[in-house]
């Protein structure tokens, strides 16, 4: 048989009895870690606003729970009472002066308040007294006058703001490394890059200085030949002048008594009555186009009937033999199509 | 001559009426079941040893497979809890595990193992006793099949759900435990200090007062559903199949129900 079901009783037992002995254990150790059994100190304090307060929400020193908030009302000024259970292991804690903060959490998640105690060494407030908070205005007034022991924050935002500011640093050292670079001052990577952009623009001046000395007198005799032209132009006993003059050349060939324009004319009118019988002659060509084709058609006809009759007397075992043959000759035209490749 | 076939209204009069007739019936059952475990004591040894056997099955032999579940979801909740805990806040991990594993989960998926467990044996064992006329044979020698078969099996996976749940529990925060220390060592007492702090009273009740409840929703679903076999072997894989359907739909219900009942 086998263990568990020989010794079942025993198994079983075991079983429940340990599952029981856990729960109590666990019951125990809440009761300790919760302090059930610890009654504390009572406090109360007063808020703007119950938005982020809740019972049972833990009250911070210096991220330790040393209390929880127990109960959260609206009294008859509209504003928000807090009573707070302080643990009995931190009530010496709770000095005058001390001054409560809402704490919100990330996300909504985690919040709490907490307690900034008062800078003095005053022996811890009466339990069931009023500790102000950064709402009311004793609170606020606590904080200006500096007699609160307020630590440095740590929270996200925090370490976020201390990255940005370490960046702002880092950005910062950037810029006046650049500026030092510009100014020549330091004798970092940029100085000398800068150095070696300045040396290749001054290079490149010398290059162009040099470029421009061949090209200038070219430039000069360039426009001095334009301003030579243009004194010629301007010249009253110049070309144009002379173009004009009525006793000029020009005037003299063009003033003939309408000579030239008459025989240019005569000229004209010839090659029109060309043109006008080249005309006729294409259109007698097209209406003759019908009887040319059948001519040539039946020229066809009678040269393959030719054929038929050659090939016959070709055949003829009478006449066979009796033509004499003929050299071919080549054709005198000659196509580029007809050539090998 | 053939029989007329039922039109609307009777059919759906006839369904509202068989709704009816198996809620009470069921009601009826439910009663008399609480009512033979209250004189669970002054029968005799007999049944005590059922109860013992029923705890044996349903309890200690579904430990290692519990355990194993718990172990996993302990492992991804720490795992992807740390992750996001470094971001929110550094004790929101112990309140993801104890709302996933004391509140939710761990009573849930202890109830759906034993159902697919020992509400299926049950179910298919007291089935086929009815078919094999099992039942009328203890009628007939004065035994009450109440009291002698359903009474421990109720008792039984009652009690070794709520065990199985405490150590599911346990398994999984210990799990957890031991997985941090490879990414995120976290010194032991710091850790189960925290969870004991985070461990609200409501958190525990609601956990065993829902691993109650599917210890009582298991049993009387597999007994009743049992029970309804009437002559023939093949009905029983039907019957068995519709009790562990109604068995999870109602494990559902009742954990809603639960949840909402009792505040976070």
């Amino acid at each position: 048989m086998r263990f568990r079901i020989r010794f079942a009783q025993q198994v079983v037992g075991f079983f429940i009895l340990a599952a029981l002995a856990t729960l109590v254990v666990v019951l125990i150790l809440m009761g300790l870690n919760q302090r059930w059994f610890d009654r504390g100190y009572s406090f109360y304090s007063r808020f703007q606003s119950a938005d982020g307060l809740t019972p049972g929400m833990p009250i911070h020193l210096r991220g330790f729970e040393i209390g929880k908030v127990t109960s959260v009302d609206l009294n008859s000024n509209n504003r928000v009472n807090v009573v707070l259970q302080i643990y009995s292991e931190y009530y010496d804690k709770i000095k005058p002066n001390s001054v409560l903060e809402l704490e919100q959490g990330t996300f909504g998640i985690g919040g709490g308040l907490n307690l900034l105690p008062g800078k003095n060494l005053l022996p811890p407030m009466e339990p069931d007294s009023f500790l102000p908070s950064t709402d009311t205005l004793l609170g606020k007034n606590l904080l200006a006058q500096g007699l609160v022991d307020q630590p440095a924050n740590n929270d996200q935002m925090s370490a976020i703001l201390a990255e940005v500011q370490t960046t702002l640093s880092g950005v910062n050292l950037l810029l006046n490394n650049v500026n030092s670079a510009i100014d020549g001052t330091s004798n970092n990577q940029l100085t000398g890059l800068l150095q070696g952009v300045n040396a290749t623009l001054r290079s490149l001046d010398s290059v162009l200085t040099e470029s421009a000395h061949g090209l200038v007198p070219n430039l000069s005799a360039i426009t001095a030949n334009l301003a030579k032209l243009s004194a010629q132009l301007q010249d009253p006993k110049g070309l144009i002048p002379k173009l004009l003059d009525p006793k000029g050349s020009l005037a003299t060939i063009l003033n003939d008594n309408n000579q030239l324009y008459n025989e240019v004319q005569s000229i004209l009118d010839q090659v029109n009555q060309t043109l006008v019988q080249v005309r006729g002659l294409t259109q007698y060509l097209n209406q003759s186009t019908p009887q040319i084709t059948g001519v040539i058609e039946d020229t066809r006809t009678t040269l393959k009937k030719a054929d038929d009759v050659m090939t016959g007397l070709a055949n003829n075992p009478l006449l066979k033999g009796g033509i004499p043959e003929k050299k071919p000759q080549n054709a005198t035209f000659h196509d580029l199509r007809d050539e090998d490749f | 001559m053939t029989e007329r076939k039922p039109n609307l209204f009777e059919r759906v009069g006839a369904t509202t009426f068989d709704l009816f007739h198996n809620t009470f019936y069921a009601f009826g059952f439910f009663w008399n079941v609480l009512g033979e475990t209250f004189r669970f004591r002054s029968r005799s040894r007999v049944s005590t040893q059922v109860l013992v056997m029923q705890i044996l099955f349903t309890g200690v032999n579904a430990l290692f497979i519990i355990t194993l579940i718990a172990v996993s979801l302990g492992t991804v909740i720490i795992f992807y809890g740390n992750q996001i805990t470094t971001l929110v806040s550094t004790n929101f991990v112990y309140t993801i595990l104890i709302t996933v594993i004391t509140r939710e989960l761990g009573p849930l998926l202890t109830a759906f193992i034993v159902m697919a467990r020992s509400g299926v044996a049950i179910a298919t064992e007291i089935s086929s006793m009815v078919v094999t006329h099992e039942i009328e044979a203890y009628l007939a020698v004065g035994i009450n099949p109440i009291s002698y078969l359903v009474v421990p099996r109720f008792l039984g996976v009652t009690l070794s759900m709520v065990a199985l749940n405490l150590y599911f529990n346990l398994s999984g925060l210990a799990a957890s435990y031991l997985v941090a220390q490879f990414f995120h060592p976290i010194p032991a007492n710091e850790y189960f200090g925290q969870l004991m702090t985070q461990l609200t009273p409501t958190a525990v009740a609601s956990s065993v007062v829902k691993s109650l409840a599917f210890g009582f929703v298991i049993s009387m679903v597999s007994t009743l559903n049992g029970f309804r076999a009437q002559q023939s072997t093949t009905e029983i894989p039907i019957i068995v199949i519709r009790a562990v359907g109604q068995g999870f739909a109602l494990l559902i219900v009742v954990n809603i129900l639960i949840t909402l009942v009792f505040p976070r």
